[in-house]
């Protein structure tokens, strides 16, 4: 019995040691060290990435300990912050800020420091900073332009928007061909992409009430259905499914993609095509995302002080704005005057204004409370039953029996954020 | 027979088939997927593929975690089983012991979910969240599965080796370790290699308390990878044998064993 | 308890032990304490003769699973209970709800969906399981050359579980250049969407279970050979058939083995989670139109979404109650139904007579 005891304190050992061993944070260096959360893809972390070391080199006091979550981001964040080991800073988007606000500290933000009023102003939660904007994800529309020439229609404008409408009959004429061979006029139509296009919204501008009756989402919807039939002109779900439409689309079986992000610049200037070109996304265009980098309430007084410094040096600095988009890899664009010119100069032969310019024009589409739960059955239902997802039902007799569970769901959830 | 034959082999076939696939398509560049249809040639030898998926997330930490969550459960478990497995078995004890087997057997049939959030709860006061520990603490005590499987074995061996060892005057500790332990060799490898594939392929505790790289493992990585690369295929298939790979190499190293500890399993 | 942590962090820190392992210490340092308090009383019970040796020796052996069994199973199960009651997201303050989560359930159309995805898969798989791994044992039991390629073969895709086999499927299943559409094409049928279609999700998913067949093919092979051969000579004497051999010769004798399987079958089917909740993340990549809705809700995925999306703490309990309550049911049901059908070898004497009667039959 002696010799059992034994083992287990043994056992335990072994565990202490290895957990010494491995893992290797500091336990008594002179460095501070801050930890740091965000999502992405590849080409997002790697931005990351040099973005982070820049700051170290500039900050040698400071270490960040860059944690690149992969999977559902803000279901990890939550766990975090709910488990007490939540990250020093974390990025946010402008959709969730509000659902995190009670984890996140106040923080000062200079809006005259940025070009554009959207990117703090998307940061405020009831009147408070909770994080510093950090990089502007606009979408444009990205063409193949011989396809474009090929079936007559003309290149779009380098900074006047098209309609809804024309982008629709563009899309139309440029479908051809079937099966295996065919070319499709755009890629799949995201549908709350749309929704921003045909300016309108999920909720109204007030976040109180739910849209899901209005004759402007409605029709969104049978836009987007009858565009992803099977004689449609964006390539079914079945078909797209798994696929890359950025791929698609330089190889020429995909004539416009309405949704393409900053993320991809470096791709796009990789390719080297000077037919392939960006042009202002139709209508109000895809919504405007805007990311920030906030701070947990509970960090310990160095940990926020470093972690000032850090998030107000990827805010605003030069030398960290001008990384968001480099030639090896692309983040977004940069929310300060001074790194815009930067941002253009990686590649001159691409319309990169346009997504500048998307920046002031395109509008992020208001906050509520745990989006994600509020339309868990909207979508549930609508992927059912409509051509959204695998149903065949009319969106105008579905819908509007979903908005008054839409609208409860709201209402229960801004009052519980009081 | 050789109706029994033929089914056999087409079935075999039929039943291979996916595996292979997923080779194949390892192998594969994305152009060479959208052109292979479902065939198992050709193959463009994309090894690229697999440097990518070794390369692209910190692999060796990850297979470092993953190695910890699962080496350190299959010693314990095997040896906290055998343990009260033994008791169970030959220590005479009367009617609490088969009460408390009894138990044994009832939380076999126990679903580890009903535990999920509590468990969530009692290592978040102990500030374990972000760790291995809420993964490897609960292995350390020995599972019923196991106590059940060691039990039955022992029950077989005869009584004789209990009863000479005790007329010598060894104490019950010496005639596990030096008697029964040695010879419980089938179970042992039988139960290793199950607790080995369960806490490889554990996903839904690594989902809920790893977020940082520090300490997550393979598994998980490759969900997130799913998510993040879910468009090129071959990469995907790639980094899925990755991840499989040390139970094929486990499967292939203890095959003789897996049967033998296996037929304990009815009651007879 | 939280108070009690604390102050073993502030002794330790005290001493100068590094922060990283307060964390285990905590743990560890009361788990000792108790393990020492048991042992030592063990032992002063021995020594005074108030219990003998052999008592104090099972006691001995018995208490770590029962440590565990406490710490980690025994005392969360009640905890949760008691959770359950309340409604709790983690940050703020505990409201008592009383049978609030238990109402809520019932109205939840999300929960009786998810009832019906996870009882559905699970009476629907654990069946074909058990016939498919015993066909294939059957086919396997044959003393041929080279019989061992064929059955590595069926056992190494068992070997491709979790997240890799879902992976893998996602691919096979794929509805415009997978496996499945593809070979299906050959014979001129289109294929549905399967995991993105409602209706064939979880067929999908109930297909792929079916691939690691091989792991319970091993065990029935076994149980196989373990059929005395002088039953099936003693049958073939009285001039049975192959059928009525393995009807009323083979069958029976297996069935304990299969009876075991279905047990345990049907509790790992009810609490399937990662397939659920890998597919549904990989069909929301992509232009966020994509997703199975709640085809493969399957109850613990529910139970996981509302514990960690939505931290309902409370509310996820009570689900979990609801789950444990359903297992226990179905499994009391299969025990029950069992002494129709499962014969025991060792019959002991309360038995007897059930036994006669299955044999003669």
């Amino acid at each position: 019995m002696r010799k059992q005891a034994l083992a287990l304190v043994g056992a335990s050992a072994i565990l202490l040691s290895l957990v010494g061993c491995s893992g290797g944070t500091s336990g008594g260096s002179k460095a501070t060290e801050i930890s740091y959360a965000h999502w992405g893809n590849q080409a997002e972390a790697d931005t990351i990435a040099t973005m982070v070391k820049a700051f170290e080199k500039a900050h040698p006091s400071i270490t960040v300990d860059d944690q690149w979550l992969q999977g559902d981001y803000e279901a990890q964040v939550r766990t975090a912050i709910a488990g007490g080991k939540a990250p020093t800073v974390f990025q946010v988007s402008d959709q969730s800020v509000r659902s995190f606000a009670t984890s996140l500290q106040d923080v000062e933000v200079t809006p005259s420091a940025y070009y554009n009023d959207n990117a703090a102003n998307t940061m405020k939660v009831s009147k408070a900073y909770k994080a510093v904007p950090f990089v502007a994800k606009p979408k444009v529309l990205l063409y193949n332009g011989k396809l474009l020439d090929a079936a007559g229609v003309p290149r779009p404008s380098a900074d006047t928007p098209m309609t809804t409408e024309q982008f629709v009959d563009a899309a139309k004429k440029l479908t051809s061909g079937s099966g295996a061979k065919k070319v499709f006029g755009s890629a799949p139509l995201w549908f709350e992409g749309f929704l921003s296009v045909n300016k309108t919204g999920f909720f109204n501008q007030a976040g109180t009430k739910c849209l899901l009756d209005s004759t402007k989402v409605i029709d969104t919807a049978k836009m987007v259905i009858s565009a992803q039939k099977a004689d449609g002109y964006v390539p079914t779900p079945d078909e797209a499914q798994g696929q890359d439409m950025f791929q698609w689309l330089s190889t020429g079986r995909v004539a416009m993609q309405p949704d393409f992000g900053p993320w991809d610049i470096a791709k796009l200037a990789a390719l080297g095509d000077p037919d392939i070109n960006v042009a202002p996304d139709p209508g109000g265009g895809e919504p405007l995302e805007i990311d920030g980098l906030g701070i947990t309430k509970d960090s310990k007084a160095a940990e926020t002080k470093a972690a000032t410094t850090f998030i107000n040096f990827m805010s605003t600095s030069t030398q960290a704005q001008n990384l968001l988009t480099t030639k090896k890899s692309s983040l977004g664009v940069p929310v300060i005057e001074k790194s815009v010119e930067s941002f253009k100069a990686n590649a001159p032969d691409l319309n990169l204004a346009a997504f500048v310019t998307a920046v002031g024009q395109n509008a992020s589409p208001v906050a509520v409370p745990n989006k994600g739960e509020i339309l868990k059955s909207f979508w549930d239902t609508a992927n059912a039953k409509t051509g959204l997802g695998s149903g065949s039902d009319d969106p105008a007799t579905v819908f509007p029996t979903l908005q008054s569970g839409c609208q409860s769901s709201l209402d229960k959830l801004i009052k519980s954020e009081k | 027979m050789s109706v029994q034959v033929i089914l056999l082999i087409a079935g075999s076939f039929v039943f291979i088939y996916p595996f292979l696939w997923m080779i194949s398509t390892s192998l594969r560049t994305p152009a060479g997927i959208a052109s292979s249809g479902i065939g198992l040639w050709p193959v463009q030898w994309a090894f690229e593929n697999f440097v990518q998926a070794l390369t692209a997330f910190p692999f060796w930490s990850y297979l470092g975690s993953t190695l910890l969550t699962t080496l350190i459960p299959v010693v314990t478990m095997v040896v906290m089983s055998s343990v009260a497995g033994f008791a169970f078995a030959r220590i005479p004890i009367g009617r609490a012991g088969s009460i408390l087997f009894g138990v044994v057997l009832a939380t076999m049939l126990l679903p580890s979910e009903v535990t999920l959030v509590p468990q969530f709860i009692l290592f978040r006061q102990f500030n374990m969240i972000d760790t291995l520990y809420p993964i490897i603490l609960p292995t350390l005590f020995g599972g019923p599965f196991f106590i059940f499987l060691f039990r039955q074995f022992y029950l077989r061996l005869p009584l004789s080796l209990t009863d000479a060892a005790l007329l010598d005057g060894a104490g019950w500790f010496r005639i596990w370790f030096s008697i029964y332990l040695p010879l419980s060799r089938p179970v042992i490898v039988a139960a290793a290699v199950i607790q080995f594939m369960s806490s490889w392929n554990n996903f839904i505790g690594p989902s809920i308390y790893l977020h940082s790289d520090t300490w997550k493992t393979l598994p998980l990585a490759l969900a997130g990878f799913t998510s993040t690369h879910g468009t090129d295929t071959g990469l995907l298939m790639a980094a899925s044998i990755v991840v499989v790979f040390p139970c094929l190499l486990i499967f292939f190293l203890a095959q003789r064993h897996i049967v033998g500890g296996l037929s304990f399993t009815g009651s007879k | 308890m939280g108070d009690i942590i604390a102050a073993i962090n502030a002794a330790l820190t005290a001493i100068g032990i590094p922060e990283e392992l307060d964390a285990i210490l905590s743990f560890t340092i009361p788990a000792a304490v108790v393990f020492a308090l048991f042992y030592v009383a063990l032992a002063i019970l021995a020594k005074k003769g108030r219990m003998t040796r052999s008592t104090a020796a099972f006691w001995g052996f018995i208490f770590p699973w029962i440590f565990g069994f406490l710490v980690f199973t025994a005392g969360p199960m009640v905890y949760s209970l008691g959770l359950s009651f309340f409604d709790w997201d983690l940050v703020s303050a505990p409201t008592f709800v009383g049978f609030g989560n238990y109402v809520t359930a019932a109205q939840d159309p999300y929960v009786g969906k998810a009832l019906q995805v996870t009882l559905l898969f699970a009476v629907v798989s654990v069946p074909l399981q058990v016939v498919l791994s015993l066909a294939v044992a059957m086919l396997m039991n044959v003393k041929v050359k080279g019989i061992n390629i064929f059955r590595t073969i069926w056992y190494l895709p068992s070997l491709v579980t979790g997240v890799a086999q879902v992976a893998l499927f996602l691919w096979v299943f794929n509805p415009k250049y997978g496996l499945v559409n593809g070979v299906l094409g050959f014979f001129g049928i289109d294929g549905p969407s399967w995991f993105r279609d409602p209706n064939w999700a979880l067929p999908a998913v109930i297909l792929m279970s079916l691939w690691t067949v091989g792991g319970n093919m091993v065990i029935y092979l076994a149980g196989l050979q373990d059929v005395p051969a002088e039953l099936h000579e003693a049958a073939q004497l009285d001039g049975a058939g192959q059928f009525r051999r393995f009807w009323n010769v083979t069958l029976p004798q297996l069935s304990p083995v299969i009876f075991f399987n279905v047990v345990t079958g049907l509790i790992g089917a009810l609490q399937t989670f990662t397939q659920g909740y890998i597919i549904q993340a990989a069909l929301q990549t992509g232009s966020g139109t994509g997703s199975s809705g709640t085809a493969l809700l399957f109850f613990v995925l529910y139970l996981y979404q509302n514990a960690f999306n939505y931290f309902h703490m409370g509310y996820a309990s009570a689900l979990a109650w609801i789950l444990f309550v359903m297992i226990m049911l179905l499994t009391l049901l299969v025990f029950r139904g069992s002494s129709f059908w499962v014969y025991y070898e060792s019959a002991r004497p309360a038995r007897k007579d059930r036994v006669r009667r299955v044999r003669t039959r």
